[in-house]
Formats: structure tokens, sequence, C-alpha cells
């Protein structure tokens, strides 16, 4: 069962492009990562689905919900956490929970304090005193205290320690494993790789590809790394399937995708002083893309 | 209901303060009336001297200047500008202040349609004026009975200041219409202090100048004092373009505040 649906979803500020033609499901249970740089249409996207912003054109559906018609029901089992972090300057935590928890028709305490306590948060705090950290947890608790079914993060770890960063995933691996579904967007690809299924890459408003986390990096991609005292000359950059080539002195490095024993036999032409191959990280996958599609 | 609160407790303060002042100048200007009635004579001969249209402009209406209803009418004008800028300023700040705080993306993803959320606030803004109004009003009839004024006509009383809250609530709703063309507005306050004061200056104008379709651009004019002096009723035809006012900016206001994309901050 599909959790989100997006189909074709165009949004334009004006002449300003925001997305174009955005499509792709979530499935329930899952959690799904949302990559790319600051400006390709991450948030956009985002605001769209929480019909903060409305779109030029296309749909999207939550829990089989139109997002603009069905936006109060939708958001009864949403929890959004953004970016930035603005609240009720005079309010204090406490009372920013509570009127947070108002709105939804369910007693929200019991939860609000195992998040609380978990987050380390001082309740009687006032907002305007918080720093950025405690204002995300403040965030963090608000979004997740009413127990959502889909969790929408948009790139949330700015401002946390890598403590509560470790605590924030095992949090939302949580929630995950009790059934919630996540879409989380970030430009940060290690936190991505680490929590997320599938991803989706947005470049330019567009997405560029989707697939598991796995796929974009094992099967396909091996990343090389020789050292050398031959000329090599061309003979590795021109060869069908190497990317990302850099060399530099006596040592080359590059992605390699296809038949690894075609590689190695081209590799054993060449006397070498050392030889590393590994798993490439979804960073170098992604600047290859991007670089792919440039 | 609980963005209704929420508005309640957020302009608490500043309406207490509002309210304290009005009540203050009110009380303040109406106990001068038994000293002011004393010399009324003297007063009123001085004057007839004076020129019309300054006269009309001021408020004061020679035949019943020394009643406590005529002497009323005078103060009102300035509880009337009052009233107004805290009206405009409450109807633009209400739907901006979501906006300057960036509060709007924690609001929106909430369980709530739009048209709750502006409902809640409008409401919000609608007890807040109301409170002041009927503070003050107290306020001027404890006065009243207190300084021993004797009779006067209590329906008269009312609907002068019933048209101040009118007044007031057409200053909110044009401050609706503000929020919606510009809803990051900052310095409302003293966005609405000019404006109101300008809309103040053309009242004065409008009868200095004796150019009735002048009244038809300020709601200061809207209500004549004169008129409900005389008729213990209001003008048909600016009650009516009041309503019109109200509702037109108010619709407006829905529209627009439907339609609009929240931005990122």
């Amino acid at each position: 069962m599909n959790v989100v649906e997006v189909s074709k979803l165009t949004k334009y500020y004006g002449k300003h492009r925001g997305i174009i033609d955005v499509s792709f499901n979530i499935e329930k249970g899952e959690i799904f990562g949302f990559i790319g740089p600051n400006g390709a249409g991450k948030s956009t996207t985002i605001r769209t689905l929480l019909s903060l912003i409305y779109p030029t054109e296309g749909s999207a559906k939550i829990f089989g919900l139109d997002i603009i018609k069905d936006s109060k029901e939708i958001a009864k089992n949403v929890g959004y956490l953004p970016s930035e972090i603005f609240y009720y300057d005079n309010m204090k935590v406490k009372e920013l929970l509570e009127y947070s928890a108002s709105f939804y028709k369910k007693d929200c305490n019991k939860r609000m304090k195992e998040l609380t306590e978990i987050m380390e948060l001082d309740m009687n705090k006032k907002i305007e005193d918080l720093s950025l950290g405690n204002k995300k947890k403040v965030g963090i608790v608000q979004g997740l205290l009413h127990e959502p079914k889909l969790i929408i993060l948009d790139e949330p770890t700015t401002g946390l320690d890598p403590l509560m960063q470790q605590k924030f995933f095992s949090l939302i691996e949580e929630e995950n494993k009790k059934g919630a579904t996540v879409l989380f967007s970030s430009h940060i690809l290690n936190e991505v790789q680490k929590i997320c299924h599938r991803v989706a890459i947005i470049r330019e408003g567009k997405i560029i590809k989707i697939d598991n986390i796995a796929a974009l990096k094992g099967d396909s991609y091996k990343k090389i790394r020789i050292e050398t005292k031959d000329s090599l000359n061309s003979r590795l950059h021109d060869l069908q399937g190497v990317s990302n080539y850099l060399e530099d002195n006596s040592t080359v490095s590059f992605l390699y995708k296809g038949d690894i024993n075609f590689v190695l036999k081209k590799l054993s032409e060449i006397t070498l002083t050392n030889l590393l191959i590994e798993e490439p990280s979804l960073e170098e996958i992604f600047m290859h893309y991007y670089e792919r599609e440039a | 209901m609980n963005i209704y609160k929420n508005e309640l407790r957020l302009y608490r303060k500043s309406t207490i303060i509002w309210t304290l002042s009005i009540l203050a100048a009110a009380v303040l200007f109406m106990s001068l009336y038994p000293s002011f009635s004393v010399g009324a004579k003297e007063l009123l001969d001085m004057l007839n001297s004076f020129p019309k249209e300054l006269l009309k402009g001021l408020s004061i209406n020679l035949e019943s200047f020394t009643s406590f209803n005529g002497f009323f009418g005078f103060v009102f004008m300035y509880i009337s500008l009052a009233l107004g800028i805290q009206g405009m300023y409450l109807g633009i700040s209400v739907f901006t202040r979501e906006n300057t705080d960036k509060t709007c993306d924690f609001l929106h993803t909430k369980p709530v349609t739009r048209i709750e959320i502006m409902t809640a606030k409008l409401l919000a803004v609608l007890s807040l004026t109301a409170a002041t109004n009927v503070c003050y009003v107290l306020g001027v009839l404890g006065i009243a009975k207190l300084i021993g004024v004797g009779d006067f006509d209590l329906k008269v009383f009312l609907l002068i200041a019933l048209s101040g809250f009118i007044i007031q609530i057409i200053f909110a709703a044009l401050g609706v219409v503000v929020s919606a063309v510009k809803p990051r507005l900052r310095g409302v306050a003293g966005i609405s202090i000019s404006f109101i004061t300008a809309m103040f200056i053309l009242g004065l104008l409008s009868e200095f100048i004796d150019e009735k379709f002048l009244a038809y651009f300020t709601p200061f004019k809207y209500f004549n004092n004169f008129y409900i002096l005389e008729n213990a009723a209001f003008e048909p035809k600016f009650l009516v373009l009041s309503i019109a006012v109200i509702v037109a900016s108010v619709v407006f206001g829905y529209i627009v505040f439907k339609k609009r994309d929240i931005h990122a901050v």
C-alpha cells in the first residue's frame, strides 16, 4: 500500500521553477530519502505535500486522500519537522507543546512526557531562551507527540549535536518499526545512507533517479584506486563504464560500472604498486549523477 | 477554539493597555462635564462667533453641546480615533504576525483548515475590541452616575458608543485587507496610526471645505453625531455602507487567505 503517491507535481513561483513533473510513491513502513542540493526542490515538494503551498499542476495523495481537498484529515496523522524552527517566543516549552497537542483529538500527554525525557528537554524554559539545538528538540517532540503515521522531516538534523542526532535517528527508526512511514529530506548523504531504504535524487526541480540504497551503492558501481609507475596515457580513462576519473601523479581513482572481469583484465596489463576496490559512498554516486546530468 | 484562545493570550497585554488608556481618557474628559456645564452660557456665546465649519469639524453642536450626550459626542470623536487605531492594528496584526514570527509552518501543518484559522482569528479580534468598548462605556456610565449628570437619553448615548464599535470593526476589516495584500508587513502599529490619522483628518477636511462626498471615504464620517442626537438613529445609507465595507473586506480576506502560498522562511 502506498502512503504517499505523488503524480506529476509541478510548481512554479511566478516564472521561477520550483519542481517539474515530480512523481514518486512511498510505501507503508518505508523510510524514504529525498536528496538533492539546496534549491533543487526538496522543500517545495514537501511544502506542497503539506498544502502550505499549492501545486501549479499535478496532484498528490497521502493515505489515499487528496492533499488539497483533504488537508485537514491528512494532517491528523502527519508529523512535520522543518529545518528551521520558529515558535511563539513568549510561550514556555510546556505551553507550546500543549498548544500543539490541543489540535489532535487524542491524549498526547504520555507520549509528550516520554519524548521530552528522551530529548532531555526543560519544559519550563521560555522558547525565546532556547538555543538552536534545544529549539530543534522542541520541534522533534512537537512533531511526534501525536504518534503520526507519516513523519515528514525536512533537513532535520541541523543544529543537533552528534549525540542528539544519534538519539534522533534511533527515535525515528523506533517510530518506523512501530509502523510509521518516513519521508526524510536531506543534503547530507551520510545520514540518508544510514537510515533510508529507498531514495529519490532530485536536481533542478526534477527527479533524476529513484532506487534502493543498496542498488544505488552496491550492484552497479565499484570505486577503484590504483597506484602505478607506468604511464597510463588514457588507457583507463577511455574505458567503457569509467567515470569520475581522477589522476594525481602515480595515483588514479575512478568509478566503474560494468563487468568486473573486464576491468580486472585491463588492470592486469598495468604494473601496479597498490590496488583498492571498494563500494563507493552514496556521496560519490550522487556526485556522479550530478556530473553526468550536467 | 484553541487558536482563538491563543490569540486572546497573545493580545491580552496590548488590549489591556489600550482599554485602560481609552477608559482613563474617557473618564477624565467626562468628569470635566459638571464644571463645563456651569459656565455653559458664556462658552456658547463665544463658540457662536466661531465659523460653523470648524465647530462641525470638531463635533460641536451648539444646540446639544451642553447636554451630556452632546458633550460625549464631542469627546467621542477622540475616543473613536483611538478605537480606530486599535481596530486596525488588531485586524492587520493577527494575520501578519504568524508570518513575521514565522509560526505559519507550525499552525498550518496542524489539522485545521485555513477557513477555521481565519474564523478563529476574526472572532478573537471581535472579542478583544468588544471588551475594550464594553469597559470604557461602563466607565463613562459609571462616572456619569458618580458626578450626577441628571437625565440623559441612554439610547442616544449607546447609539453613539455603538457607532464607535462599528467604526472600529470597519478599520479592523480594512486591516484584514491590508494583511491580505501585504502578508509580511512589519511596523503594524505605526502604519495603523498613520492610516487612521489620515482618515481622521480627511473627516475634518470634509467638514471644513463642506464637501459631502469626502465623507464616503472616511469611516469616521459614516456616523454623524448630530444626526444621532437629533434622530436617535443611524443614517441608513451609511449604516448599509459600513456593513458593505466590512463584509466585502472580510470576504476578500477569506479568499486570499485560503489560496495563498505559505513560503519558507
